[in-house]
């Protein structure tokens, strides 16, 4: 459990590392969570995706629960795509999570305009392929960290 | 081996829509007691500020990277924003030129009425309505006294008219306020020349001209004292009215004379060394 909060914290430096990339940087803690719900999934997983939507609304300035909407959401959807998404390789993961991030992007663009803020439309194309990118890193090393401190519930 | 991986369901969908309820709630909360939060500044000191803290070197190398770019996006609007200044400042310098110009115009008016007309002759009306299908007046002095074709006449307050026919002992006086008449003049306030000629209607004078740009309801009109016909800085009259007709080209624009044409008694005839030749 602690590894798994350790992670995101690193998750949560990384962001705030990449503040001035503005929409080009990726989601690390989405990334994260997605990693963690794969490997150990469970409904804690949708609680972990909730506060770390939080903390992410807290770095970035946006009204709190704007991300943790969407992350909750996202995170119910991979863990009812659970099954399959475990046994596809890396590539192909890493497909089905950008086109499942378009969806997600489109939601969260959605939530902004609906509560009367603003946002520039690109992060929609932008963010997805920098996430996307990055699923492949962010499996390996966590699983490398799962495997070396076992991690087997939470 | 966790046995959640052997469940059939691992997702619970009344935590989901507890979590998206709570979610929509929050984030309600958040925007309507705006961001002096709570959680935020708790959260902003104690969790985020040490690792930003311990965050700040790589950042600061981000930074960097995007200043690199920014700088000639900055210098470029920076550049755009001066000349925008220079050329306001520019306009409002040509206005100051302009009020000099009026300035200097106006003290040169006050310089040349405050003159002392000598050799001025003062004649009595003894005729009005002389010349037929003219307004004209007929005055008591002739060549005898000196008085040669078109000598300015004025009266105490303003421009009355021109001399068009000396006799021996009377000359006739051809006013302003005649369709004939035409008098160059300048408005004061912005130096346009115009020419002011006389309404068949009534006693008053008008002004033609088609841009209708720049004239006032209260404008001064002097004479402008072109072609050496009147003598210049005469007060003509004021601008009472302004018509702008739209189906002409034209704005009819009406001056009231200065001096009281209609009924006058005495005017006096000015000599002929005071018109700029």
């Amino acid at each position: 459990m602690l590894i798994i909060l350790l992670t995101l914290v690193i998750g949560l430096m990384l962001t705030l590392m990449m503040l001035p990339l503005g929409y080009i940087a990726p989601e690390w803690i989405l990334l994260i969570n997605i990693y963690w719900a794969i490997a150990l999934p469970s409904n804690t997983k949708m609680l972990l995706a909730f506060v770390s939507g939080f903390f992410v609304d807290i770095v970035l300035g946006q009204p709190l629960g704007i991300s943790s909407l969407s992350y909750v959401i996202f995170i119910y959807i991979i863990l009812s795509l659970y099954n399959s998404l475990r046994y596809m390789t890396v590539p192909q993961q890493m497909i089905v999570l950008f086109l499942l991030l378009i969806v997600k992007q489109h939601f969260y663009i959605w939530t902004f305009y609906m509560f009367g803020l603003n946002i520039d439309y690109l992060t929609l194309i932008i963010s997805t392929l920098t996430t996307a990118v990055l699923w492949p890193f962010i499996y390996f090393s966590l699983r490398f960290a799962r495997r070396k401190w076992v991690v087997n519930e939470g | 081996m966790s046995s959640s991986i052997f469940k059939k369901s691992v997702t619970n969908f009344y935590l989901l829509l507890f979590l998206i309820s709570l979610s929509i709630l929050s984030i309600i909360v958040d925007l309507k007691y705006t961001s002096t939060n709570f959680t935020r500044t708790v959260v902003n000191d104690f969790i985020v500020s040490p690792i930003q803290y311990v965050v700040k070197t790589p950042s600061s190398f981000f930074y960097s990277l995007l200043e690199e770019t920014e700088t000639i996006a900055q210098l470029e609007s920076k550049i755009e924003r001066l000349e925008k200044d220079n050329k306001m400042m520019k306009m409002n310098l040509q206005k100051i030129d302009i009020l000099e110009d009026e300035v200097s115009r106006l003290r040169s008016i006050k310089r040349t009425m405050s003159k002392k007309f000598e050799n001025i002759q003062i004649a009595k009306v003894i005729q009005v309505d002389v010349i037929p299908n003219k307004k004209s007046i007929k005055i008591n002095i002739g060549s005898n006294d000196k008085v040669t074709m078109g000598q300015t006449v004025m009266g105490a307050n303003g421009l009355i008219g021109q001399i068009v026919e000396v006799a021996l002992y009377s000359s006739k006086v051809l006013l302003i306020t005649d369709v004939n008449s035409n008098v160059p003049a300048i408005i004061t306030r912005t130096g346009k020349q115009v020419i002011i000629k006389g309404r068949s209607q009534d006693d008053l004078l008008e002004i033609s001209f088609t841009d209708d740009t720049d004239i006032k309801s209260g404008d001064l009109i002097v004479t402008s004292g072109q072609a050496g016909r009147f003598i210049a800085s005469l007060n003509i009259g004021r601008i009472v009215k302004i018509e702008m007709n739209e189906g002409e080209r034209f704005a009819e624009v009406v001056v009231e004379p200065s001096e009281y044409i209609e009924n006058i008694n005495e005017v006096i005839v000015t000599p002929d060394e005071y018109k700029d030749k």
